[in-house]
């Protein structure tokens, strides 16, 4: 309790570290062999009954488990408590590698010392050790998002699909390539998890430069070296940290920690940022705008241009290619090419208000991270109706998960009844003047780290606007 | 500004926001204007006109007509949930007491898209939405204490 009490000012004060792994059974826990297998088993079987049910179940969305779960529940949990507090907790627990994980292993939970992993181990190709792959498979599934989102079978598709690749690429790829470089889900949770409050660290490292074995890459008796290709010795960010807790099992020195810390630390550190992230943070930004607008808006018409393969009832079709080139117009557009064009503009003139020795590139990524916070909770709050809104359907599918008409646990007929949905509005501003805050706080300080002293405020006040803009749109696609 | 006063300060402006929403969610209404007829056809998935625009203290008249299956139409926060079977034309009369955007959804499972139909029922004042002029302006009063709370705790 006294250290929840402490987290949770530190959060608010964003002054302390908390050492979580300084909790005996945390730690006895996470680096217990069996920890990952433990928390990822469970969770391989709820997907893939999910997978069945989208595949045997009901084609109505809302009757179908595949859909209330993943697009309703797991959707809310993941972006609007996950990634904000566990930063890449998901990917701890994520089963979609791990069959490949396991068969390059050859061991589901021991430590194997064989020398060759089973696979071809090959390292993942030099000009695809970025994220762009990430962001052009983000965008290509929204691109199907309102057909993945409300038909069972596609999602099943999707999640099938996904074991597939990753089981596939990780024969061919050592270790988490497939997480780290492809998985268009972790682009994102990466993303977003430098904005989260927790870390994981190492304590001292001076420890780690003398250290010559670096059991923490190369693995020990106990433990593998870390799977997401990562050294925890010069670690400044959690972006591609996917917490699985290796390299705290393999430290012979008890060096690393799991900080509970202030929001939005990871945006400020200059090492590691790239135009791969800085187009993501758009993508996520640009988005959360496209989403709210089709899902949640009362432009039908948009709605139909997304909804293209219907056909009534729940049936199939090529419907509406012409007016579908233009929403994919839209989606792409706006996330690849008009939103970071108006960054680029507003970071040129940036520079020139701070006569920044800076390239306008360097402006342009650097402070792009300054949107993160802004773009997550516009994520938030474009979550929120959803589980507001749509928690009875959840509770009717666990009663019935294919929507065959069975009453399992008598939650079938709960009724449809939003819980005060009249403030939805109002709680989505309150979310986003969350964001607001943290973009700017954090564009702030990267402007007091590019630009000299004397010229700090004038060379942020143009991201200010941007930022104010930004807001302002959103506000206007929740209230206006 | 010491970092505890301009914390303070960023609280009151939550507190205000919250104070805010509650107000202008339940403010009473004035005087109703004579009643205006508003016809709204529903499909899948989606109400046309997708935004009703009325003003405080107006009472509408809506006819509802589905052309295709029956939907649902559901105001947040009004508490009106009629359905509404093709081919016929369901009548309701509002009192748009409360001011701001509330979400017209379709409350009976209609396709695949059903959780999506949705459109806006906006009430203003004096043809002004009051709520998103609001929102704007703390929005700028936000951004502002903000900056000068930031400008205060960063060290340059």
């Amino acid at each position: 309790m006294k250290n929840l009490n402490r987290w949770v000012k530190s959060l608010i004060l964003h002054n302390e570290y908390i050492d979580i792994l300084r909790v005996k059974w945390v730690k006895r826990v996470v680096i217990h062999r069996a920890f990952q297998w433990a928390v990822i088993v469970p969770n391989l079987f709820v997907f893939w009954f999910l997978i069945t049910a989208g595949f045997v179940g009901s084609p109505v969305g809302n009757m179908n488990i595949s859909i209330t779960f993943v697009w309703m529940l797991w959707w809310f949990a993941l972006i609007a408590i996950l990634v904000p507090f566990l930063a890449r907790g998901w990917c701890t627990i994520c089963p979609l590698p791990i069959f490949g994980e396991w068969l390059q292993r050859k061991s589901m939970i021991k430590k194997t010392n064989y020398q060759k992993p089973l696979g071809l181990n090959l390292n993942w190709p030099g000009r695809f050790r970025n994220i762009w792959l990430q962001n052009i498979g983000f965008l290509s599934l929204a691109s199907f998002s309102v057909l993945l989102v409300s038909r069972p079978i596609v999602t099943s598709l999707v999640l099938g699909g996904l074991f597939i690749i990753s089981t596939v690429l990780m024969l061919f790829y050592s270790k988490r390539a497939f997480c780290r470089y492809v998985c268009p889900v972790g682009g994102f949770i990466g993303l977003f998890s430098m904005f989260s409050s927790i870390e994981l660290r190492v304590k001292d490292r001076q420890l780690c430069k003398k250290h010559i074995t670096k059991e923490c890459i190369r693995g020990s008796d106990i433990s593998y070296g870390c799977p997401w290709f990562e050294y925890p010795g010069n670690m400044d960010r959690n972006a591609y940290c996917g917490l699985c807790f290796e390299c705290v099992k393999a430290c012979p020195f008890d060096n690393i920690r799991l900080n509970a810390r202030g929001f939005g630390r990871d945006l400020l550190v200059s090492k590691g940022k790239g135009l791969d992230e800085a187009w993501k943070v758009f993508i996520m930004l640009s988005l959360a705008g496209v989403y709210v607008a089709v899902m949640q808006g009362p432009w039908g018409w948009l709605r139909d241009w997304a909804n293209v393969f219907y056909s009534p009832p729940y049936g199939f079709a090529l419907t509406g290619l012409n007016n579908y080139i233009f929403y994919l117009a839209i989606v792409w557009g706006l996330s690849l090419a008009i939103v970071p064009a108006l960054f680029y503009v507003t970071a040129a003139i940036s520079k020139y208000f701070s006569e920044s020795k800076h390239s306008v590139k360097d402006i342009f990524t650097g402070f792009s991270y300054e949107l993160v916070p802004l773009a997550l909770m516009a994520w938030i709050a474009f979550s929120i109706p959803i589980i507001q809104v749509n928690w009875s359907y959840i509770l009717n599918t666990i009663s019935d998960p294919f929507g065959w008409g069975w009453n399992l646990l008598g939650t079938k007929n709960i009724s449809w009844n939003p819980i005060f949905p009249g403030l939805i509005p109002y709680e989505q501003l309150i979310i986003l003047l969350i964001g607001l805050y943290y973009s700017i706080k954090t564009g702030y300080k990267l402007a007091a780290q590019y630009f000299d002293r004397n010229v700090v405020l004038r060379g942020f006040l143009p991201q200010l606007v941007f930022i104010v803009i930004a807001s302002s749109t959103f506000a206007w696609l929740f209230l206006g | 500004m010491s970092s505890s006063k301009s914390s303070k300060i960023f609280f009151y402006i939550l507190i205000l926001t919250l104070v805010f929403s509650g107000l202008s969610f339940y403010t009473n209404y004035a005087v109703a204007s004579n009643p205006k007829t508003i016809y709204v056809e529903l499909s899948q998935f989606k109400y046309n006109p997708g935004r009703i625009i009325v003003n405080k203290g107006d009472t509408v008249i809506l006819e509802l007509r589905s052309t295709d299956v029956t939907h649902g139409f559901y105001i947040d926060g009004y508490n009106i949930n009629v359905e509404a079977p093709p081919g016929e034309v369901v009548t309701i009369r509002i009192t748009a007491d409360m001011v701001g955007k509330f979400k017209i959804r379709c409350s009976v499972t209609c396709g695949p898209l059903h959780p999506f139909m949705v459109g806006d029922f906006l009430v203003e004042e004096n043809n002004v939405n009051t709520p998103f002029i609001v929102s704007i302006g703390l929005i700028l009063l936000f951004g502002i204490i903000t900056l000068i709370k930031v400008m205060g705790g960063v060290e340059i």
